[in-house]
């Protein structure tokens, strides 16, 4: 059921067709009890990971500049002289005030850059992406990092914000909303996988340290036509529609070969001569011998392995969040890896469906719409409607909490302690007809 | 009853027409009676299921719809080789014993953590098994198919589903007096719904005789 067909349904109860509520303000109500009901409930949790040192979308210079660009970003400049001036070093903001000028540490527009410079006058931040609520738990190469309060770490009157070693705890900071720090800092730096040209659309290949590779599901249709050189393909791709293989390797050689059997390129590259196979055009040609596909195409649906775990997190807002293609890729080693609950992404459209709660949590957002149109002043306010549907609502928080926090239903019970009482044992207490034996 | 027979006490409800109503199609009036299900599940938990999954090396968390797409909450991890259940904790109490589980594989696993609603852990993972588990959940109900087709609720919890749709029938008709003077009525249902689905089912009581001295039966009848 999409958001539109939701906003059909609340308007058959306001029985109204946009005369007194148009459907762009019973939109907006939908976004903002979807919102609502995600952050109060504190049910929907994902893990961001961050690379080290923290990347920001941009660096600003002045505080308006933010208003300009979306995305974390990171004031890189210190203010100065009541914010007319902005300097790239401390000893500016010094030479501004007239006062004697002490060094300082090295600028930067970026803090990655801090992998080259080393220490610097700025804090060690980290910037939580727009979604974000709050934060359950943080990790550090996937070791805990502890909270604690700025007020705690500059009692240890030292420049923390700058201390080099291994990270054990961290703090809200003293950043922009949104933004944590972590001390002690690693200034080297670390990324998991950088997406090479993804401009260009989803990703092809994996390479990197590890060893990888492809299988493509049962599902995924066999090659529709095999050709030979590079030349059959534009001639090829204009006739034949599907999906077309080059069944030849290409050779080393001045005039780029195309050989049919791995030895002939091995002849012509100047390697030793791999042993022969039977060269087949379609999959089918298994059955005498031949190696022809399937081929791995189209997107990514999973990844495995043995060592370690690759979860897909879904935001954003669709038809179904369960489909598409992977946007990017992180890892937790050497990185900061945040367990935060989140609000949602992006404003959601009436072909949109609010994919990051369950689909039964539908009702409620209907019942926030219906409250917050029966509460709005003019000819349709109804008081008495407003607070019912607003109390559905509530309970509808109720649920989505109850349902995010899912061991409620598996309780260990732990036994009282037992406390060492001296008391005198009872008396023993016989049946008034006693000795009388009953027969 | 079946879906036609709450529709039908519904409108009787309304004080409208069963077969055509006006202030309603009947496809609004079975939609209802589907979220009044879906309200009911929520509450009473009164819908389980059950389903196998098998462990993946490597892997530590699993999305509840890879399991089964109609799950609300799971309750119960069977490790169905070794006839073992996997205890329930949070990542806190993880964080108290190793402040790098994460990295720890270990021969089966053992616990069970939630993570967010449709997402949850195991600890510690597994290398190499492949190792099968039930997990036994609360489940969403299905939208009833046709006419004919009857809520899995207990007879009793069925007359919710009725009470529910007369409740909505009001609220759309603007009338908020009475649906609100419905809401207890529809609390009391919910709340024995939720005991007949819980604590009454489990509850295997010893019935015996007051052992107070010299006290009669009931019925009369003195004690020997």
């Amino acid at each position: 059921m999409s958001i539109g067909d939701d906003l059909d349904w609340v308007q058959s109860r306001l029985q109204d067709n946009e005369a007194l509520w148009t459907r762009e303000e019973l939109l907006r109500y939908y976004n903002d009890g979807y919102r609502r009901i995600m952050s109060e409930s504190a049910a929907v949790t994902r893990f961001t990971v961050l690379d080290v040192p923290g990347r920001f979308s941009y660096t600003y210079c002045y505080d308006w500049e933010a208003k300009e660009v979306s995305g974390t970003m990171l004031q890189v400049m210190f203010p100065c002289k009541s914010g007319a001036y902005v300097s790239t070093y401390l000893w500016e903001a010094q030479e501004l005030d007239g006062v004697t000028t002490v060094n300082s540490q090295p600028g930067l527009t970026q803090l990655w850059e801090m992998s080259e410079i080393g220490s610097v006058d700025h804090h060690f931040q980290f910037g939580l992406p727009k979604s974000h609520d709050h934060i359950k738990r943080i990790a550090y190469d996937d070791e805990l990092l502890l909270p604690v309060a700025v007020k705690e770490l500059d009692w240890s009157d030292q420049i923390w914000f700058r201390a080099p070693g291994e990270p054990r705890w961290w703090t809200s900071g003293v950043g922009r909303n949104r933004d944590f720090e972590i001390y002690e800092i690693v200034t080297a730096y670390s990324q998991g996988y950088a997406q090479m040209d993804s401009d260009n659309g989803i990703p092809r290949q994996f390479t990197g340290d590890r060893t990888y590779s492809a299988s493509p599901d049962s599902s995924v249709p066999n090659n529709a036509y095999a050709y030979t050189t590079s030349g059959d393909v534009d001639g090829l791709t204009a006739d034949l529609g599907g999906f077309g293989v080059r069944i030849t390797i290409q050779a080393n050689d001045a005039q780029k070969t195309f050989c049919t059997q791995q030895w002939e390129a091995d002849q012509l590259n100047g390697n030793t001569l791999s042993t022969g196979a039977i060269v087949g055009c379609f999959n089918f040609e298994s059955i005498y011998g031949a190696s022809v596909g399937p081929y791995a195409v189209g997107c990514i649906r999973s990844i495995i392995s043995p060592d370690r775990e690759y979860l897909p997190m879904m935001s954003g807002a669709a038809p179904d969040l369960m489909y598409g293609s992977i946007r990017e890729f992180k890892s937790s080693a050497l990185s900061v890896s945040v367990i935060e609950t989140v609000i949602p992404d992006l404003p959601l459209t009436e072909d949109d469906l609010p994919g990051l709660i369950p689909a039964q949590m539908q009702k409620y957002l209907r019942y926030y719409v219906l409250a917050t149109a029966y509460a709005k002043q003019g000819e349709g306010q109804r008081k008495d409607l407003a607070e019912h549907y607003e109390m559905r609502f509530q309970r509808g928080i109720g649920v989505l909490a109850r349902i995010g926090w899912i061991t409620r239903m598996d309780r260990v019970y732990v036994r009282e302690e037992i406390t060492e009482t001296v008391v005198r044992p009872p008396r023993v207490r016989l049946p008034v007809h006693y000795p009388v034996v009953l027969y | 009853m079946n879906q036609s027979d709450i529709r039908t006490r519904i409108l009787d409800g309304l004080n409208d027409s069963n077969t055509a109503p006006r202030f309603w199609t009947l496809t609004q009036i079975n939609d209802i009676i589907d979220e009044a299900a879906e309200v009911l599940a929520e509450e009473a938990g009164a819908i389980r299921r059950s389903a196998i999954f098998s462990l993946k090396p490597g892997k530590q968390y699993y999305y509840i719809q890879e399991i089964a797409q109609d799950m609300m909450v799971p309750y119960r991890f069977w490790m169905t080789n070794l006839n073992r259940r996997l205890v329930a904790i949070s990542m806190s109490d993880l964080d108290q014993t190793n402040q790098r589980w994460v990295d720890v594989f270990g021969t089966y696993p053992e616990y069970w953590f939630p993570v967010s609603w449709n997402l949850f852990g195991i600890y510690p993972r597994v290398a190499t098994l492949s190792e099968a588990i039930r997990c036994d959940y609360i489940a969403w109900p299905k939208a009833l198919m046709d006419d004919d087709d009857e809520p899995e609720f207990n007879g009793t919890d069925q007359d919710m589903l009725v009470q529910y749709g007369i409740y909505d029938g009001l609220l759309k008709r603007w009338d908020s007096e009475q649906a609100t003077a419905m809401l207890p009525k529809l609390a009391s249902m919910i709340s024995r719904a939720s005991a007949r689905a819980g604590i009454w089912r489990t509850d295997a009581r010893e019935f015996r005789v007051s052992q107070t001295t010299d006290e009669s039966y009931r019925t009369g009848i003195g004690r020997r």
